[in-house]
């Protein structure tokens, strides 16, 4: 099992360093920056300039090592726009994108978990139907719609909620439940698939036919054979979070990483998109990492060897 | 007049299959019209095809399915009269062995706990009592004690068979239902297992139901037989009388396909033809539709069960068939009277 744990973790720096190269070179391939940030009409002598201070009239094997020294140093450099240091630009970020989406990953959970099982142990009963049309229609509709339309309600025509923002608690209320019930709709569905399949399997049949009860074969043989599977998809879901963030924070201007990346992207910021893809990577990675642990304790068959 | 152990009267299961959302459901009757009785300490073999219900008529006897008509009655009390604990002592009293050894087993637990579960749920031992009635069970299907603590993934095939058996048996159940219990094994595995199940016979006062398609099985390992077709028993009765002169056609052509171990010996039984059909035939033999020696009478008239000597037969002409299905040297079909 160390083992197992030590392999994935080289492979996740590996896929670290891959991205941070890849990244590198795409950006490279992506234009000239220097004549992305100043405008049309600089002269040669202000682009060289530009490009002497930021290091770009180097050699781009040059520039490669020298931005990989610096990124194991966490220093990507300054932002372009306003001449702060990445690092900080991006940090202060990250709080407000970890709150709303480990608040919606765990709400999604909490009400995608019981609701998948509910379904499952009541199979085709009018409970279930409800369940699965509420979660059909809450996994339809694109999320960012969804966040509109909570804004419509809530914000314009309850007033009860404010649209826009992160100054008080009450602001992270509707961009945490438009993420937390599409991501729960999802949850639902699957956990209602993966259970209703393993509750088909033979050694279910061969328990209740010694007699243990079906609460007892719901949580011992059922629900530890549908975690493995369940995990897996719950990595998926909250990679999907973080992705999704970028999609959902501009929709209630939540200054979050996702709503910067945006903007970073939109201004032709290369040194805060690198430092942002970089950081997403690593999120990824992580949650990876954690599935797999996760699903190395939760199956026997890597555990014990 | 005393009370049967186990008895099925007109047991029938149609399956309602919905292909598509506004798409007309298809019935499937898997078990139609059964009746079937069982003394304790009997031992049955139900043979068929797949998709002949013999499967479903198992999970029948066990309560696992509800019927769509009939009953199960077990030492007299109908399924559909039980109440929550009574099912709980009818579990106690039963147990199924299921075909694929792999997927019977919970990979989530060892199997001392999953042989001990059922002792510990029902109160009828402690922890530690329940480790040594495991142990000692382990031992008695051929394995180590030692090996309670291992997962089902960590075992051989035929290890994982004795595993279930020795979870079926650890309640010391009176009725044990085995659904081709050892069609998943090697031969030779087989073998092994088939020699442990009829030690145990020895041992245990146990009556049971042994569904399979292996007819060479089932002949060292029953009192009695019923071959299934199409969800009806088209003939049952002792092991002997019907293995050595078969009265229906399809339990004739089940027997000649299993091959002889003499090279001379010729299979003189026409063959039948084409695969299990399933669309409902309102009247008639449902045979008919393979059978080489069918008759205008089959298709008009159903044949049902009726005593031919000495077994049950559902077959207007078992009168005519010959004792042998196979003879030495070469024979034509011309042989058999058609």
């Amino acid at each position: 099992m160390t083992a197992f744990i030590l392999a994935r973790l080289i492979r996740a720096l590996a896929v670290l360093l891959f991205t941070v190269t890849l990244v590198f070179v795409v950006l490279r391939l992506s234009g000239d920056p220097a004549q992305q940030m100043l405008s049309d009409n600089a002269g040669p002598e202000a682009l060289a300039a530009f490009n002497a201070k930021w290091g770009l009239d180097r050699s781009i094997p040059e520039q490669y090592l020298y931005y990989v020294a610096n990124v194991l140093h966490g220093d990507f450099g300054v932002s372009f726009a306003d001449g702060r240091d990445v690092f900080t630009v991006v940090s202060e970020r990250i709080p407000k994108t970890l709150v709303v989406t480990i608040s919606a990953f765990i709400l999604s959970i909490v009400i995608g978990v019981p609701a998948g099982i509910i379904a499952a142990v009541r199979r085709e009963s009018a409970l279930d139907k409800g369940v699965m049309a509420a979660a059909v229609l809450g996994y339809s509709v694109p999320n960012f719609l969804l966040g509109l339309v909570f804004i419509f309600v809530f914000a314009v025509w309850l007033r009860v909620l404010p649209s826009s923002g992160s100054s008080t608690w009450n602001h992270a209320i509707l961009p945490v439940a438009t993420f937390a019930l599409f991501n729960a709709a999802a949850v639902a569905r699957f956990m209602r698939s993966t259970l209703i399949d393993v509750l088909a399997q033979p050694y279910i049949a061969a328990a209740r036919a010694d007699g243990i009860p079906h609460l007892e074969i719901v949580l011992r043989h059922a629900l530890p054979n549908a975690a493995i599977p369940m995990v897996t998809t719950l990595g998926f879901v909250a990679g999907g979070l973080l992705g999704g963030s970028a999609l959902i924070e501009p929709v209630f201007s939540w200054p979050g990483l996702g709503s910067g990346f945006v903007n970073a992207t939109n201004t032709g910021d290369l040194p805060v998109v690198q430092a942002m893809i970089v950081l997403f990577t690593a999120f990824m990675v992580a949650i990876n990492l954690i599935v797999d642990v996760l699903y190395a304790v939760l199956n026997p068959k890597i555990r014990k060897h | 007049m005393s009370v049967p152990f186990l008895q099925a009267s007109g047991l029938s299961k149609i399956f309602r299959h919905k292909t598509g959302l506004f798409a007309k459901p298809t019935n499937q009757l898997a078990v139609n019209a059964i009746n079937l009785e069982l003394a304790a300490r009997e031992r049955i073999g139900v043979v068929g095809e797949s998709g002949s219900g013999k499967s479903t008529l198992g999970r029948l006897l066990l309560g696992l399915t509800e019927p769509t008509e009939g009953g199960v009655w077990f030492e007299g009390v109908n399924h559909k009269e039980r109440q929550a604990q009574d099912w709980t002592a009818f579990r106690i009293r039963t147990a199924l062995v299921q075909q694929n050894p792999l997927s019977a087993l919970n990979p989530q637990m060892t199997i001392g706990q999953q042989i001990g579960e059922g002792l510990l749920v029902h109160h009828i031992t402690g922890r530690a009592g329940a480790r040594d009635r495991v142990a000692s069970m382990l031992e008695r299907v051929g394995l180590s004690s030692a090996m309670m603590n291992r997962y089902p993934h960590q075992m051989s095939g035929g290890q994982r068979q004795r595993v279930v058996i020795a979870r079926a048996l650890i309640l010391e159940p009176k009725l044990v239902i085995f659904d081709e219990a050892v069609s998943a094994l090697d031969v030779s595995v087989q073998a092994q297992v088939v020699a442990l199940l009829r030690s145990l016979r020895q041992e245990l006062e146990l009556a049971y139901v042994f569904i399979t398609h292996d007819l060479r099985i089932v002949r060292h390992l029953v009192d009695r037989v019923a071959v299934m077709y199409l969800g009806r028993i088209v003939e049952t009765g002792d092991i002997r009388s019907v293995y050595e002169w078969p009265r229906h056609p399809y339990t004739r052509a089940l027997l000649a396909s299993v091959p002889s171990m003499d090279p001379t010996v010729r299979n003189i039984e026409p063959p039948i033809k084409g695969e299990l059909d399933g669309s409902i035939l309102s009247t008639g033999c449902t045979f008919r539709t393979r059978c080489p020696f069918a008759l205008d009478r089959c298709v008009t008239e159903t044949p049902g069960l009726r005593f031919v000597a000495g077994r049950q037969t559902a077959c207007h002409r078992a009168e005519e068939f010959p004792q042998a299905i196979a003879k030495q040297g070469s024979l034509t079909r011309k042989d058999i009277a058609r």
